[in-house]
């Protein structure tokens, strides 16, 4: 049936072994492990950078959350709450000032008294820091043969820091009047200046210092003062005399209001108000984690390591170092988990700061996006799905929520606005600024294109089968798609869900625009059903900017952090949610 | 099983009862620009089953979906002319689609059980429809038209098992009770037994002929031999026209028209 009239038109057959792998099949062996080692190297990537994401949030937000804490006899003085002495009620609990700074007392005095209680010296322990840090600077230059003895006596308590300061500062001025005096140009003057330092210094006992001068005196001659001048100054002397002259008079300036500023004492209207609730507190003693001040624990987590005494915070002097080192080998100062960072409010300071009212916030708002986009975007799903005219409407309708999904968040930000705006300008003086419902239903309309989307897809993954069963044995069209085809569609629908919620749970933007960046003096929030929604909030991603640009390092490189923590593992709780969710849903058969 | 003996002859094939149950005039179906279905005339009978043949895409199945209105789920399918069910226009603008399809009960080509329990699946219907007065009621509906399609034996101890755990020819019988729950007086099959293999097929002939003690059965098919088999009525559809409707003796035996005639020969198709 052939059309070839000879076989040997038939085209030759090359001997090929199944063995050995031919051209086409070798190149397309290489397009295939390019392939594979392209994918490979992408996933590795991004891996990588996940891995640093997530270990440069736990590494600063878990230790965090753990917060340096003294550990203090709180004892509530009746002779602070009341200044005339006498039975303390509460209801002159109730009418103390809070501008007395009462809680300062109560909270300064107690921290003393357990210093003391626990054995520790505070005016031998700053001072031996200060001798310390002397030392070093003597040492440096050299002034060790008259300031050794100095320097134990003052640790022993011999002799009182201000006379060692004395001593210091009297060799320092002299030297400093040399100085000034060889920088002049009367010799006469300049001879005198130094005779008088050699007598100031080997008269204090530094005897060395004092013939290093000698030295610069003797050879000096009114040509070669600039040059006796700089060698003067390349001794060193002068600065290292008054800088310890400086640090010698420290210790006496750290007094009692020094040490209180080590804590955190407690904002006065939260101690007022808990001892108006519990008013047999007073004259009774309790035992207290108050947090340090976060210059502290900037200290104690090794931040201020290594910096210069220019480098310490405003108001944290080297005594603080001493007094915190001292405490914390004293078990005082201690690390404990900061459950209040959950319940607190939001404040500047980074001691008693907390995600509270941003943590209900988040919460009421997913309530009020669940609830208004759930309930919106399934029936206009199911409308456009099932019942819809297939018109040049209904395609505009759909192309722009399609589209919507695509509107950058912040445009929804702006449209909250609007409706306040629109609100003021009809007089409604109730303001919705700021509160979970506004937050809410701006996040809604953001979500709900996402689920408006994903419920569409999982309309459509139902095999049209069932629905022609359904109507076959005559159902309407609204008994099939509540009876057969939602119910199939569920898992679908809710997955799409949890997506745009967790969405929204994150989103900063629209919230900013629409005043919960500025609530930041929100209260906890009340029950959902008793106003809880027309409460002033605030949202966790807000909270996460303001910790973010907190100027103090603790909080806003450990605390930011501990807050972002929180958002994720309230990512990955809804994750799960949904799919337990999906599992209960999903048909089992 | 109890089963009236059907020696599947031919000449037996005689209708039940000359009511016409269906009655369709002019019948026209579109599909945008495409004309489906051309000027169908046709009668179908009481208790009779009548089965529509002819080669792919004829327009046998759009017209049997005109019959209980499925096609106006179809947004782009447009239909004129008339067809009656007991003289009345079903599509009259009186009639609401869902009361008609109780009326008209659907058996699809592929076996389409709900995601549900045997029992939820038959139930389901009489419950929108409100047949049922209690649960009694209920189950008493379900037992028969699970009798009624021959699976009553089969799954009577698990009934709440899913019924899309059973077997292509039981789902398929299942979507048969399904269908006669509501009590409907025409039942349309859409190739029922397409998908099934011919011991499955076998039962579920055998139940067609039973059925047509108390329906008007109306069925789509590809065979030519199951056409013969179960039916009384049979016409031929070819490119949208109904070519010849006959007695189904007389269709294969003596056709009168040549489409006809190589059709069932095997000539086209």
């Amino acid at each position: 049936m052939t059309d070839l009239s000879n076989p040997s038109d038939l085209p030759k057959r090359k001997v090929q072994s199944l063995y050995a792998r031919s051209e086409q099949v070798q190149k397309r062996h290489q397009k295939g492990l390019a392939l594979r080692i392209l994918g490979i190297s992408a996933i590795t990537v991004v891996l990588f950078f996940l891995c640093v994401l997530l270990w440069s949030i736990v590494s600063r937000g878990i230790p965090a959350l753990w917060q340096y804490q003294a550990e203090i006899e709180l004892y509530y003085d009746p002779a602070i709450l009341n200044e005339n002495g006498g039975e303390v009620t509460p209801e002159e609990i109730a009418d103390v000032s809070l501008r007395s700074g009462f809680e300062r007392g109560i909270y300064a005095n107690s921290l003393k008294a357990t210093i003391e209680a626990a054995g520790i010296d505070v005016m031998a322990t700053v001072t031996a820091r200060y001798a310390d840090r002397a030392e070093e600077i003597l040492a440096q230059a050299g002034l060790m043969d008259g300031a050794g003895v100095l320097l134990s006596d003052l640790r022993n308590g011999a002799v009182a820091g201000g006379d060692v300061a004395r001593i210091f500062g009297q060799a320092g001025s002299a030297l400093r009047g040399a100085q000034s005096a060889l920088e002049g140009d009367d010799i006469a003057a300049a001879n005198t200046a130094l005779e008088a330092a050699v007598t100031a210094l080997s008269g204090a006992g530094f005897g060395s210092a004092a013939s290093q001068v000698q030295a610069i005196a003797d050879g000096i001659t009114a040509d070669a003062m600039p040059a006796a001048a700089a060698a003067l100054a390349q001794t060193g002397l002068q600065s290292a005399l008054l800088d310890a002259a400086g640090l010698m008079r420290q210790p006496a300036e750290f007094d009692d209001a020094a040490l209180a500023s080590m804590i955190y004492a407690a904002n006065r209207r939260d101690t007022r108000d808990y001892l108006v609730a519990n008013p047999n507190l007073v004259g009774e003693t309790e035992f207290t984690g108050v947090p340090v001040a976060i210059s502290l624990t900037r200290y104690l987590t090794g931040e201020l390591q290594g910096r210069g005494q220019a480098d310490m915070p405003p108001g944290f002097e080297l005594g603080h170092l001493a007094m915190a080192d001292a405490m914390v080998e004293a078990d005082i100062i201690n690390r404990h988990f900061h459950w209040k960072f959950f319940t607190n409010l939001y404040s500047q300071s980074g001691e008693i700061t907390g995600i509270g009212p941003a943590l209900m916030g988040s919460l009421y708002m997913m309530l009020v996006v669940l609830v208004f986009s759930l309930i919106f975007g399934v029936a206009a799903s199911i409308y456009l799905e099932e019942f819809a005219p297939k018109n040049k409407f209904t395609d505009f309708i759909e192309i722009n929520i399609a589209n919507l999904a695509a509107v950058p968040s912040i445009v929804f930000g702006i449209l909250g606005a609007a409706i306040l705006f629109a609100l003021t300008d009809l007089g409604i003086t109730t303001s919705i600024r700021g509160t979970a419902l506004l937050g809410g239903f701006v996040l809604s309309l953001m979500t709900l294109p996402t689920i408006v989307i994903a419920t569409r897809a999982a309309l459509k993954a139902v095999p049209p089968s069932i629905r022609e069963a359904a109507l076959g044995v005559g159902a309407s069209k609204v008994q099939a798609m509540f009876h057969h085809i939602l119910p199939l569609a569920a898992p679908g629908i809710l997955t799409g869900t949890i997506i745009g919620i967790a969405q929204a749970l994150g989103e900063t933007a629209p919230l900013l625009l629409i005043g919960l960046s500025v609530s930041t003096g929100a209260d906890l929030l009340s029950s959902p059903f008793s106003g809880g929604l027309l409460e002033q909030t605030q949202s966790m991603p807000t909270v996460v900017y303001l910790l973010a640009q907190n100027e103090d390092a603790p909080v806003r490189e450990g605390l930011a952090q501990s807050a972002i923590i929180v958002m994720l593992a309230l990512l990955f709780l809804l994750n799960f949610l949904a799919i337990i969710l999906r599992r209960k849903f999903e048909r089992r058969w | 099983m109890e089963t009236k003996v059907n020696n599947m002859q031919l000449d037996t094939r005689i209708a039940g009862e000359d009511a016409i149950k269906i009655a369709a005039r002019n019948v026209q179906v579109y599909y945008g620009d495409t004309h489906a279905i051309k000027d169908v005339n046709v009668d179908i009978l009481d208790k009779t089953v009548t089965a529509f043949i002819g080669p792919s895409g004829c327009g046998k199945s759009t017209f049997l979906r005109c019959l209980n209105r499925m096609n106006d789920t179809i947004s782009i399918a447009r239909i004129e002319g008339d067809i009656r069910i007991d003289g009345e226009d079903i599509y009259d603008r009186r009639v609401d689609p869902v009361q008609l399809r109780a009326k008209v009960g659907m058996v699809f080509q592929k076996p389409n059980p709900f995601p549900k329990s045997i029992y939820e699946n038959v139930a389901y219907g009489p419950r929108i429809h409100g047949l049922a007065r209690s649960k009694a009621d209920l189950d008493e509906i379900v037992e028969k038209s699970l009798r009624r399609a021959a699976l009553w034996n089969e799954v009577k101890d698990r009934l709440d098992a899913p019924g899309t755990g059973l077997s292509g020819g039981q789902q398929q019988r299942l979507c048969i009770g399904r269908a006669v729950a509501t009590n409907p007086e025409i039942l349309l099959m859409d190739e029922p037994c397409s998908a099934l293999d011919p011991i499955a097929t076998a039962q579920v002939e055998e139940l067609i002929d039973e059925l047509r003690s108390n329906y008007s059965v109306v069925i789509v098919t590809h065979s030519m031999q199951q056409a013969a088999r179960v039916s009384q009525k049979t016409a031929f559809f070819h490119l949208g026209n109904l070519v010849e409707f006959d007695d189904t003796s007389k269709i294969f035996t003596n056709p009168e028209d040549p489409r006809t005639e190589s059709y069932i020969t095997g000539r086209i198709g």
